[in-house]
C-alpha cells in the first residue's frame, strides 16, 4: 500500500479515552507535549470518570483527555466536536458520543480486541457501538492494539497507551525524534528498561500508523519568535505565587485546587517559602490571616466548599482591613456537587456570601497565562488597599494545558522589605483618608504602633465602639476603598463593534469559547460583539454606556439559570445566572443570560447556536 | 548557642528598663472579682521582669470575657473570632518568629468551637504562651453550659442541670503527640499563678496553661466558692512551680517528676483533687517554626530569579 | 602534645567563630540594605512605572496606572527615613563592608603567645585583639539598633564612642575568637602557675593552655610526706572561682568537644593538658594518657562557673573511670621512663612480710612504717607477686595524688563524711519504719481474715436457722450472730 496521503488542517480536536487506569491520560499528556514541542497552539481538558472506582468497560469508567491543537497560539478554548477519537474500548467511545462531543464524521481508532473477546456482551456492544458510529458517518479504523502491544511487553496494560501515542503521532505527521524525547521526559523517574520499552512500543505504534493509515493530518506549527511554555492553571498559579513574592501558602486539600499546593510543596522551600497544610479549611485561612496581619501577606487556595467554611474569616479580614489573597478554583456545586468538573458558581458567594457588609475585591482569570500573572496584581492590590482579594479560577483552567508566551522572569519585581520603622507620633491604626478610605497599617514590631486589631466595629483609633455614627462611618470607609479602586479601572475592551444587535458578556474561562463563537458569527454577517470582565468587584466603569449601544445584552456563563421555556418560569420568578444578576443590578438594564451547568466547558458551537437564536436570523452552517 | 545577632539585639536594645505602665493600656472592664485581672497582672509582671519591648509581643484572643485581655495590654493584639485564636497565632509565628505570642482563650473558645485547632496546635508545638481561662461557663453570652461545666449545674441552656460529665482537658493535652508544656493553676492562688505564667513564658514551645477561674457573676459557687472548698494537690519539683508553705493549707504537696510522660499521664487523669503546678515539661522538643524554617532556603534576589527561571525551563517547549 | 597539635583544635574554634562573625556581618549588611530599599519604596513605590512593575501584566488593559498612582499617594506617606538616620545607615554600611573585608579568617591572624613572654606585652596584645573584635560587635549592635529604629544619638553616641571589649556581654565574649597563651609546666611549676594566676586575675578572657609532659613533681625534702605544701593545678578552681577550668587528655571522653567548649568560654580559662614528651609519638602518648587516667595520675576535671549556682554542681569529675582502691599513682609511675630510678628491687633477704603494697603502706602511721618497705607489683599474681620497691619521692607523690583525688571528690560533693553519716542515719530510720509498716500490715491482714471466717460461719448459721425455723433469713441479723461468735471465741 502506498503511504498515507497528507491532509493539511488548521487545527484538530483529538480525544483519547480508555478505562480508568489504562493510561489514556498519560498518552494524552505525552501526545500534547509532542504537539507543544512541535510548536502547535494547544488547549487540553481532562475527561474524568464520574466515580472513583467505576466498574471497567462501562461509560462511567471513561477516562482520558481532549486535546485541541492548532497552527498557532493561543488556542483559547477546548473547541467543539472531536475530529479524532482514539478509544481503548467501545464503552469509552460511547461515553463520548453520549457527552455529545464527537463530530459525526470523526475518525475513530479503536482497539479491536473486543470484536473477538471471550465475553459475549463485549462483542455485542462492540458491534453495536461501531454500527451506530458508522451510521452517523464516522470512519472507523480498528486497531489490534492489545495484540500489537503484546509483541513487545508481557502486560499490555503497561504499554497500550504508548502504542496509541505512537500511532497518533503518525496520524498527525509528528516528528518521531520529538516523540522519543517526550517519552524520556514523561518516564524520567522510571528505570532505563521501562523507558526503552516505552519508546519501542511507541515506535511500533508509529510504524503501524504509517503502514495502515489512509491519510495523515498535518497541523504544522507556524513559526514564532516567542519562547513558549505549557502548563496547567494550577501550576501557573503556583509559579505565579512565587513570582508575586508570597512566602506562605496555607491550605487544606480540596479538589480541584490541591495540585497547586503540590507544585508549591515541591519547590517553594527553594525560594524561601513553604506550604502549610492546616487541620481544616478554617485553620488554613486563619494561618494565612495571622501571617498577613503580622506583615507578610499570605495566600490560601481552595474551592467552593472551602470558601463556605472560610466565610467568617473573610469577614474578619475585611473588618480588620488585613490584606489577604484567596484563590477559589471553582467546581460544580452546590455542596459536594461535581468535584472534578467546571462551573462558575461561586461568584455571588464571593461577593456577598459574608454576613453583614463586607466589600472585597474579586478578580477572575480567563486563561492559564492569566493564572500566572494574576497573583502579583492581587497581592499588590490587597496590600495597597488593605483589602481581601479573591481570585477566581476554575477546574477547566486548573487541569487543562495551554501554550503561552514564556513570562519574562527578569521583570519579576522584588518584594518590599518589612517596614519596622517607628510609627510617627499620633498615628492611628485606621487613619482613613476621608476621600479614598485608604489608611496605612501598623505591623507588630513597629515601636509606638501597639494596639489591638479587633473584629468588633471600631473607630479610627482601633477601639471597639458601638454607636450608630461610627458604625456607619466604618462601613462607609471600607466601602469607599472599592470606589477608589474602581476609579483606577478602564472600561473593558469590546471584542467586535461598539454597537450592534447582541452583546455577550462573560468572565473567566468561557472567554475563549465566547470569542471564537463571536468571530464565527461575525464572519457569517451577524452583528454581535463580546466583552470579558476581569474585575468583578469593583466592576469596571462604563458598563451601562457600552451595554446601551446594543439591542440585546446577555451573559454567557457556566452556572445555573432557569430557562424561559421551563414550566412555571416567567418574568417574575426566573432565576438568572450570577453575572447577569450582578450586571442587572449594576446597570438597571434587562440583561439576559445563557447560563448552563453541563459540568464541562462550553463549546463555541453551542454559543454560536444561541447567538443565532437571539439574533433571529436564518441559521447559517458553521465551519467549525 | 544563641546567634551573634540575637545577642547583639539583646544587648543593644537593653537601654533602660520598662515600667509596669509600659504594658498597661486601657482600664480593664471585667467584673469586680473576676480572675482575669490577676492573669493580666501576671502577664504584665513577667514582661516587665524580662524587660520585654511591648512592640515585640502579639496577644491573640478569640471571643469571650477572657479574650478581652489583649485590649488591656499595651502590646500588639489581635482580637479575632470565636475559637480561632490558635490558627491566627500560628500564622503570626510563621511570618514573624521574632514576635513573642500570647494566646488567651476561654474554655468554650478553646475546648469547644476551637477544639480542632487546639488539638493540632499542641502537635505543631508553636512557640507561644497559651492561657485558657477556664471558668466552666460561657459568661460573656450570659451563662450557657461549657465543655467543662460540672455535671448537674444549672445554666441557661441546661436549666434542669447539665447532663454530661465535664471534659478533662489536661488529659487530652498530655495525651497529644509532641506536647511540650502543660501546667494548671488558679486565679485564687496569685503567687502560684504568677510563677506558672513565668515558667510558661520561659519555655520554648507551646506552653499550655489551664487557669481555673471563678466567674463571680454567673458561677460564684464554682470551684468550691472560688477555691475555699476545692480539693487540690500541689505538684512539687525543684524545677517546677514552687510550692510556698502558705499554699499547703489549700491542699497537700506531692512530689512529681514532670519530665516523665507516664507520671504526667497519671496525674493528668486525676481530676479530684485537681493537680496544680507543672504537670509535664519537655524542653527539648523542636517548635514547628524551627522545623519549617530549618528546611527552607533564603536566596538573595538574583538567586531567586535564577531559580525561578530554571523552574520555568521545565515547562518550556 | 606538641605545639601544632594544640593549635589544631584552637584553629578549629578560631575558624568557627570567624565564620559565625562573617555570617552575622552578611545578615546585618543585608538588613541595612533592606532599610534603604524600604526607603526607596516609600519615596517612589507609587510612581506609575514602579506600579506597572509590581502589578504585573494582568489587567494591564483594565487598570489605569496614573489614576491608581494618584489614589495611592493620597494615603499620605510620612514614612520616609529622616536624612540624618539615612546618613548614619549609609556610614554603617560602609564601615561594615570594610570590617568584613578585613575580618576574614586569613587576615585575623591567630594570636598565640607564650607564658614566658613579658606580662605587659601579653596584656597589650590581648587588649588589641579584644578591642578589634569588640569593634565588630560595636558596629553590629549599632546596626541592630538602626534596623529596629532604636538608635538615639543622644543616648547611644557616647556609649559607642567609648566602646571597648569590657562592654561585651558574656555571650558576645564567647563568640570572640580566643586569645591563647601556651604554658609549658615542668616539674617545678610554681612560678609559672603564679604567673598564670596573675594573668587570669586581670579578668581578661585569656585562654591559657597549660601543657604538662611529665607528671613528675619536684618536692623539696621535708619530714611530712602526707600532704606536701605544693601547688596543684587541679585546685585552681577553689582559688579562682571565676575561672573556667578544664583538665583533660586524649584518653578522655569527648576530648575535642570539651576542648572546644573551654576555648569558647567567655571567661578567663585555664586548660590543663597532658602533652607529648620529647621523642614520644602520638600512639605512645595515647597509651600514657590512658594509664594516667586509669591511675588518677591525671584526672579529668571540668569546672564551669556558669553551669549552676553553687560550686559543687559546677565541678564535674564525671569523666573519670571507676578504679579499684589498690590502684595508685605508683602504678602509673612504674610504667614511665622518667621514674625508672625511683623503683628498685627489694633488698636481698628482706622479709616478704615487710614488703607492703604501697596503698596499704600509706595507711600505716609513722611508727608503723618502721622496717617496712612500700612496693608496687610489676608482674605475677596477687598471691605471688613480683614487686619493686618505691622510693620516698614516689611515696610522697602517691600520697599527694591520693589526697588530691580525695579532696577533689569532696569538693565535688561526691564523697563527704557528713553526707555518709546522714545517709547511714536515714537508711537506719527507713529500715525501722519499713519494719513497723510491715508488722502493722500483717496484723491487719490477720484480723480481716479472721473476720471473714466469722462472717462465713455466721451466714451458714443464718441459713440453717432460717431453714429449720421457716423464718426468712433476712430477719435474722447477721451482725448479732457474728458478735455472738466473737464473744464465744474470746471467752475461749
Amino acid at each position: 500500500m502506498s503511504g498515507p496521503r497528507l491532509v493539511r488542517l488548521p487545527e484538530s480536536i483529538v480525544e483519547i479515552v480508555s478505562d480508568a487506569g489504562e493510561g489514556a491520560q498519560k498518552a494524552a499528556v505525552s501526545f500534547a507535549q509532542v504537539c507543544a514541542k512541535a510548536g502547535n497552539g494547544l488547549w487540553t481538558v481532562e475527561i474524568i470518570p464520574s466515580e472513583i472506582q467505576p466498574p471497567p468497560h462501562t461509560t462511567g469508567s471513561a477516562s482520558g483527555n481532549r486535546i485541541r491543537l492548532a497552527e498557532q497560539s493561543p488556542v483559547t478554548n477546548v473547541g467543539n466536536l472531536a475530529n479524532v477519537v482514539f478509544a481503548f474500548n467501545e464503552m469509552a467511545l460511547l461515553s463520548r458520543y453520549e457527552a455529545k462531543s464527537v463530530a459525526d464524521d470523526a475518525l475513530i481508532l479503536i482497539d479491536n480486541q473486543w470484536a473477538t473477546h471471550a465475553i459475549e456482551s463485549y462483542q455485542q456492544s462492540y458491534r453495536e457501538v461501531l454500527a451506530m458510529a458508522r451510521e452517523k458517518g464516522a470512519t472507523i479504523l480498528e486497531v489490534p492494539l492489545e495484540e500489537e502491544t503484546l509483541k513487545h511487553v508481557d502486560n499490555p496494560q503497561h504499554g497500550k497507551n504508548m502504542f496509541a501515542v505512537g500511532l497518533l503521532c503518525a496520524l498527525f505527521n509528528k516528528d518521531l525524534e520529538i516523540l522519543k524525547e517526550v517519552i524520556q521526559g514523561v518516564f524520567k523517574k522510571k528505570t532505563r528498561e521501562v523507558i526503552d520499552t516505552a519508546i519501542r512500543v511507541a515506535i511500533a505504534g508509529y510504524q503501524y500508523g504509517l503502514a495502515n493509515l489512509e491519510s495523515q493530518f498535518d497541523v504544522p506549527a507556524l513559526p514564532t519568535d516567542d519562547e513558549k511554555v505549557a502548563m496547567n492553571g494550577n501550576t501557573a498559579l503556583a509559579l505565579g505565587a512565587i513570582a508575586a513574592g508570597f512566602d506562605l501558602c496555607s491550605m487544606y486539600p480540596i479538589t480541584p485546587a490541591t495540585s497547586a499546593s503540590h507544585v508549591l510543596s515541591e519547590i517553594f522551600e527553594d525560594f524561601g517559602g513553604f506550604v502549610h497544610q492546616a487541620e481544616d479549611e478554617i485553620a488554613a485561612i486563619g494561618v494565612a490571616l495571622g501571617a498577613s496581619y503580622a506583615g507578610k501577606t499570605a495566600l490560601t487556595i481552595t474551592s467552593g466548599p472551602g470558601m463556605a467554611l472560610k466565610t467568617e474569616f473573610q469577614g474578619l479580614a475585611v473588618m480588620t482591613e488585613t490584606p489577604l489573597v484567596i484563590v477559589d478554583v471553582q467546581r460544580g456545586g452546590p455542596s459536594t456537587g461535581l468535584p472534578t468538573k467546571i462551573e462558575q458558581g461561586d461568584l455571588l458567594h464571593c461577593l456577598y456570601g459574608t454576613p453583614g457588609d463586607a466589600p472585597k475585591v474579586v478578580l477572575a482569570a480567563s486563561t492559564i497565562e492569566e493564572c500566572y500573572y494574576i497573583l502579583s496584581t492581587a497581592k499588590k492590590i490587597a496590600e495597597e488597599f488593605r483589602m481581601l482579594v479573591i481570585v477566581l479560577s476554575d477546574a477547566n483552567l486548573a487541569t487543562g494545558q495551554q501554550l503561552f508566551t514564556r513570562p519574562d522572569i527578569s521583570r519579576t519585581s522584588r518584594r518590599a522589605p518589612l517596614d519596622l520603622s517607628p510609627v510617627p507620633e499620633g498615628s492611628l491604626p485606621y487613619d482613613w483618608d476621608p476621600v479614598t478610605g485608604l489608611s496605612q497599617r501598623f505591623i507588630p514590631g513597629q515601636p509606638g504602633g501597639m494596639g489591638v486589631i479587633t473584629s468588633l466595629n471600631h473607630d479610627r483609633n482601633g477601639k471597639a465602639c458601638y454607636d450608630s455614627e461610627r458604625n456607619q462611618r466604618g462601613h462607609q470607609m471600607r466601602s469607599r476603598k472599592l470606589a477608589a479602586l474602581q476609579k483606577s479601572l478602564h472600561p473593558p475592551e469590546i471584542n467586535g463593534d461598539a454597537e450592534g444587535e447582541l452583546l455577550l458578556v462573560g468572565w473567566g474561562s468561557t472567554k475563549g469559547a465566547i470569542e471564537e463563537a463571536v468571530e464565527q458569527a461575525r464572519s457569517n454577517g451577524l452583528s454581535v460583539s463580546s466583552v470579558n470582565i476581569q474585575f468583578l468587584s469593583p466592576l469596571p466603569p462604563g458598563l451601562k454606556k457600552i451595554f446601551s449601544r446594543f439591542k440585546k445584552v446577555m451573559t454567557v456563563e457556566l452556572n445555573y439559570s432557569d430557562d424561559w421555556d421551563d414550566p412555571l418560569i416567567n418574568q417574575e420568578n426566573r432565576r438568572y445566572g450570577q453575572l447577569a444578576w450582578l450586571l442587572r443590578a449594576n446597570t438597571l438594564l434587562d440583561i439576559d443570560c445563557y447560563a448552563k451547568v453541563p459540568g464541562r466547558p462550553l463549546m463555541p458551537i453551542e454559543i454560536l447556536e444561541e447567538i443565532q437564536k437571539q439574533v433571529r436570523q436564518e441559521p447559517v452552517t458553521s465551519n467549525l | 548557642m544563641p546567634s551573634i545577632l540575637e545577642e547583639c539585639i539583646g544587648e543593644s536594645c537593653a537601654v533602660g528598663a520598662h515600667s509596669i505602665e509600659d504594658y498597661q493600656s486601657e482600664m480593664p472592664r471585667w467584673c469586680k472579682g473576676c480572675g482575669d485581672h490577676g492573669v493580666l497582672a501576671g502577664l504584665q509582671r513577667v514582661m516587665r521582669k524580662n524587660n520585654v519591648d511591648p512592640e515585640n509581643v502579639v496577644a491573640v484572643s478569640g471571643i469571650g470575657c477572657s479574650s478581652r485581655l489583649p485590649h488591656y495590654l499595651r502590646t500588639y493584639g489581635f482580637h479575632g473570632i470565636h475559637g480561632r485564636a490558635l490558627p491566627i497565632s500560628t500564622g503570626v509565628r510563621l511570618a514573624r518568629p521574632d514576635m513573642k505570642v500570647i494566646v488567651t482563650m476561654g474554655d468554650g473558645d478553646c475546648f469547644s468551637i476551637g477544639g480542632n485547632h487546639w488539638l493540632h496546635a499542641i502537635r505543631y508545638n508553636i512557640d507561644a504562651v497559651v492561657l485558657v481561662l477556664d471558668n466552666e461557663v460561657y459568661a460573656l453570652t450570659k451563662m450557657q453550659v461549657s465543655p467543662t461545666t460540672p455535671e448537674g449545674w444549672k445554666t441557661n441552656t441546661t436549666p434542669r442541670g447539665t447532663y454530661l460529665q465535664p471534659m478533662n482537658p489536661i488529659g487530652v493535652v498530655v495525651g497529644m503527640t509532641n506536647v511540650s508544656f502543660v501546667a494548671q493553676t488558679a486565679t485564687w492562688l496569685p503567687a502560684h499563678l504568677d510563677e506558672t505564667i513565668e515558667k510558661a513564658w520561659d519555655h520554648k514551645g507551646l506552653s499550655f496553661v489551664r487557669i481555673l477561674q471563678r466567674c463571680p457573676v454567673f458561677m460564684p459557687q464554682a470551684f468550691g466558692e472560688g477555691g475555699l472548698n476545692f480539693p487540690v494537690t500541689f505538684l512539687e519539683n525543684e524545677n517546677g512551680i514552687p510550692v510556698h508553705p502558705g499554699l499547703l493549707k489549700r491542699g497537700p504537696a506531692k512530689p512529681h517528676n514532670h519530665l516523665d510522660i507516664n507520671e504526667a499521664l497519671q496525674v493528668a487523669a486525676s481530676v479530684d483533687p485537681a493537680p496544680m503546678g507543672l504537670i509535664y515539661h519537655n524542653p527539648e522538643l523542636p517548635t514547628y517554626e524551627e522545623t519549617r524554617f530549618g528546611r527552607r532556603k533564603r536566596p538573595d534576589h538574583d538567586t531567586f530569579l535564577k531559580r525561578l527561571n530554571s523552574t520555568m525551563d521545565r515547562y518550556a517547549v | 602534645m606538641n605545639d601544632s597539635q594544640i593549635l589544631q583544635p584552637v584553629e578549629d574554634v578560631w575558624r568557627h567563630h570567624c565564620a559565625a562573625l562573617d555570617e552575622a556581618l552578611d545578615e546585618t549588611i543585608r538588613e541595612l540594605q533592606n532599610l534603604l530599599r524600604l526607603d526607596e519604596y516609600h519615596r517612589h513605590g507609587h510612581e506609575e512605572e514602579n506600579l506597572k512593575d509590581t502589578l504585573g501584566p494582568f489587567a494591564k488593559s483594565s487598570l489605569n496606572l496614573s489614576s491608581l498612582s494618584e489614589v495611592l499617594d493620597k494615603s499620605g506617606s510620612n514614612r520616609h527615613i529622616q536624612e540624618d538616620r539615612l546618613a548614619r545607615v549609609k556610614d554603617l554600611l560602609e564601615r561594615l563592608a570594610g570590617i568584613k573585608e578585613s575580618c576574614d579568617a586569613d587576615s585575623l591572624k591567630l594570636e598565640v603567645m607564650d607564658i614566658g613572654d613579658d606580662e605587659k606585652t601579653i596584656h597589650v596584645e590581648a587588649e588589641a585583639h579584644l578591642n578589634k573584635i569588640a569593634n565588630v560587635f560595636c558596629n553590629l549592635r549599632m546596626a541592630q539598633l538602626e534596623i529596629r529604629s532604636k538608635y538615639n544619638p543622644a543616648i547611644h553616641d557616647p556609649i559607642f564612642e567609648n566602646f571597648s571589649w569590657r562592654l561585651l556581654s558574656p555571650a558576645e565574649l564567647a563568640l570572640c575568637p580566643p586569645f591563647v597563651i601556651i604554658a609549658k609546666l615542668g616539674s617545678d611549676f610554681g612560678d609559672t602557675l603564679r604567673k598564670i594566676m596573675s594573668l587570669l586575675e586581670s579578668r581578661k578572657p585569656f585562654k591559657i593552655v597549660a601543657l604538662r609532659a611529665s607528671l613528675k613533681k619536684a618536692y623539696s625534702p621535708t619530714a611530712d610526706p602526707t600532704v606536701p605544701a605544693t601547688m596543684s593545678v587541679e585546685m585552681l578552681p577553689l582559688a579562682m572561682r571565676g575561672v573556667y577550668f578544664l583538665q583533660t587528655c586524649p584518653a578522655a571522653d569527648a576530648f575535642r568537644k570539651k576542648l572546644f567548649k573551654a576555648l569558647s568560654s567567655p571567661r578567663p580559662t585555664l586548660i590543663s593538658l597532658l602533652a607529648q614528651k620529647e621523642n614520644e609519638d602520638q600512639d605512645a602518648l595515647k597509651i600514657r594518657a590512658e594509664h594516667a587516667l586509669q591511675t588518677r595520675a591525671f584526672p579529668t576535671i571540668i569546672y564551669d562557673p556558669d553551669k549552676d549556682r553553687g560550686f559543687v554542681t559546677c565541678f564535674d569529675l564525671s569523666g573519670n573511670p571507676e578504679v579499684e582502691e589498690s590502684v595508685t599513682f605508683a602504678d602509673y609511675a612504674i610504667l614511665e621512663s622518667d621514674y625508672e630510678e625511683e623503683f628498685t628491687d627489694p633488698p636481698h633477704d628482706f622479709s616478704a612480710t615487710n614488703l607492703v603494697p604501697i596503698h596499704k603502706f600509706l595507711e600505716l602511721v609513722r611508727h608503723q612504717r618502721i622496717g617496712k618497705l612500700p612496693t608496687v607489683r610489676v608482674s605475677g599474681s596477687e598471691d605471688d607477686p613480683v614487686v619493686k620497691v618505691a622510693s620516698p619521692a614516689i611515696v610522697t607523690q602517691t600520697s599527694d595524688q591520693m589526697h588530691l583525688w580525695k579532696t577533689l571528690q569532696e569538693i565535688a560533693g561526691l564523697d563527704n563524711p557528713h553526707v555518709k553519716s546522714t545517709a547511714d542515719t536515714l537508711r537506719a530510720e527507713h529500715g525501722a519504719q519499713q519494719k513497723l509498716l510491715l508488722e502493722s500490715m500483717q496484723r491487719d491482714m490477720e484480723e480481716s481474715q479472721t473476720h471473714r471466717e466469722q462472717v462465713a460461719v455466721a451466714s451458714a448459721v443464718q441459713r440453717l436457722v432460717a431453714q429449720l425455723t421457716g423464718v426468712d433469713s433476712t430477719e435474722i441479723d447477721l451482725q448479732t450472730l457474728v458478735a455472738i461468735e466473737k464473744q464465744a471465741k474470746e471467752t475461749e
